[in-house]
């Protein structure tokens, strides 16, 4: 074999000679359905290297190539595909099933722990898997697809096996037409805005709301936030729409003040694209000057793994915006699978505690006393908390023990339309 | 002074226009008077009045399009620059006689402020 074909450490094949060999096996009748690639990304080996030293990465590498190779029969061929990323190509008349044991056997060789000089290591890794069909039928697509779903892992969350699963083609076509009529919703109104209020318990009244984003299509009907906040991140929509929430808030500000309601906050959802959007802060400064906003009722809710990942990015924006006035949120708090060290070196005002933690507490005690720990903890970091999800008054009456407590949820208040939502929060209700 | 016209349906939009264009005022110290109009018939009335500059106009109106305007604007006032402002610009680039430039909605503040200025030839 040439020895371009070959990977100098491992002695494994490189993605080239790999890429070959899935078109040499093309070539076969009958493949189909019956040829999968596995996609393997190791995590964290670079930092390892950091904190104890250069080569450990390589010795882990040739680790866990001796021990992977020992897993596999003469039908499947293992390649190093990156620095860290393996692939393995499996050929067996169930290939869904055998590829799924391949990538839990190598879950369960991560389980134990990898020994060089007096250190160990434990070693996590991501596995997306694609089956060759009359979607994914050549080489290429086979790898970048098995690839793709295994980055989709690492953005949940790492650590897991996962098959690729492709749009049929009546739902890729509704996602194009979706994105064509994406502009002109955001113009036309088809996308709107709703209000879900955020009761205090100490003021017993609403202090504030989400607001939450709809599209009522005229051909498929109420299209699922999930899909179209997607999809205008996509296809650069999400910025344009951002602004439109903004002045929405604006608007609402003006009619809460005209009723006689002050100190009332407005909380938008910021999605990671427009933060990263350069002239995201200018857009904002500009809508603080042009419209009836004022930071210290606005505040911006960003998703923790957004600003868990991405510490260094978001940090000096983030003091930036915090020092236009506007509020920070982490929204979905406890849903994330990182460290806490964001806490402390961001401008974190409010923590919304996810639903996950909520749901149970009143028939839990273990469950309450997580959020109790979690509630202690933002109190001892002076950020306060919005508790989401709270549909059980029997949950409620739990929370009310705590000082200070902001609820969203179904019990107090559903996502409203403005003027329904204008009813609920006036004085005289 | 320069004068503008801005064509459009939408309040929304309106407001949002004339916002950044006092923007642009304030942060390149211009005097500019700007009209608005909702309709064809509502921007065909201005023109018939007022000498402008520049025109931004949507092409979807409720009584015709933005083409209609753009005709009678070219032969009253030839030397005015005329914008379509519009979500699918290739839908209207064979329309160059009658329109100096294609804008595109929904309005991003860069985009739009950097063409405001090229139309005005500032």
């Amino acid at each position: 074999m040439h020895q371009q074909h070959i990977d100098p450490l491992t002695k494994l094949i490189t993605r080239n000679y790999l890429l070959d060999i899935i078109k040499t096996k093309l070539e076969h009748p009958n493949v189909m359905n019956k040829l999968a690639l596995l996609y393997i990304e190791f995590d964290d080996l670079d930092r390892f290297n950091e904190l104890f030293g250069y080569d450990i990465d390589d010795q882990l590498l040739l680790q866990l190539t001796k021990k992977i190779d020992n897993l596999l029969d003469a039908e499947s061929v293992v390649a190093r595909v990156g620095n860290y990323q393996f692939a393995i190509l499996v050929y067996h008349d169930d290939v869904k099933t055998r590829s799924q044991e391949i990538a839990e056997d190598i879950m369960g060789i991560l389980r134990e722990p990898f020994c060089i000089g007096e250190n160990m290591f434990y070693v996590t890794a991501s596995i997306g898997i694609s089956v060759l069909s009359s979607d994914i039928s050549d080489a290429y697509k086979l790898l970048k697809t098995a690839e793709n779903t295994m980055r989709r892992i690492q953005k949940n969350g790492h650590n897991n096996i996962a098959f690729t699963k492709l749009l049929t083609d009546e739902s890729l076509k509704k996602e194009i037409e979706l994105m064509k009529d994406l502009p002109s919703a955001i113009d036309n109104g088809e996308i709107f805005f709703v209000y879900q209020g955020q009761y205090s318990h100490d003021k017993k009244r609403f202090v504030g709301a989400e607001m939450l984003t709809r599209w009522n299509h005229p051909k498929y009907g109420y299209v699922s936030p999930f899909i179209f906040i997607t999809l205008a991140e996509k296809s650069g929509m999400i910025g344009p729409l951002t602004i439109k929430l903004l002045i929405e808030a604006s608007k609402m500000f003006e009619k809460l003040e005209a009723e006689g309601i002050k100190d009332f906050s407005l909380s938008v959802n910021i999605s990671p694209v427009v933060l990263m959007e350069k002239s995201f802060y200018d857009t904002v400064v500009f809508l603080l000057d042009s419209y009836n906003l004022r930071g210290k009722n606005l505040t911006f809710e960003i998703m923790e793994d957004t600003v868990s990942n991405n510490i260094d990015n978001f940090a000096k924006l983030l003091n930036k915006i915090k020092d236009l006035g506007i509020n920070i949120a982490i929204d979905d708090y406890g849903t994330g699978h990182t460290s806490l060290s964001y806490l402390i070196n961001l401008p974190i005002d409010y923590i919304k505690i996810d639903r996950s933690f909520v749901t149970g507490i009143d028939k839990e005690t273990k469950k309450f006393l997580l959020l109790k720990s979690i509630i202690d903890m933002a109190s001892t970091l002076d950020m306060k908390v919005i508790v989401e999800g709270v549909e059980e008054y029997s949950e409620d009456d739990l929370i009310k023990m705590f000082k200070d407590m902001t609820i969203q949820g179904y019990l107090y208040c559903k996502p409203i339309e403005a003027n329904d939502f204008m009813q609920k929060v006036h004085p005289n209700e | 002074m320069k004068r503008v016209l801005l064509v459009d349906d939408i309040d929304f939009n309106l407001e949002f226009e004339i916002k950044l264009i006092k923007n642009i005022m304030d942060e390149k110290d211009l005097d500019i008077h700007i009209d608005t109009a909702t309709n064809v018939a509502n921007a065909n009335d201005l023109i018939a009045l007022n000498r402008y500059d520049a025109m931004i106009v949507d092409m979807n109106l409720p009584d015709g399009s933005g083409m209609d305007i753009a005709k009678v604007a070219r032969e009253k006032q030839p030397d005015a620059k005329i914008a379509a402002l519009t979500i699918y610009p290739s839908q209207y680039e064979d329309q160059k006689e009658y329109f100096d430039m294609f804008m595109k909605k929904p309005i991003m503040l860069d985009s739009y402020k950097d063409n405001f200025l090229k139309l005005l030839q500032i």
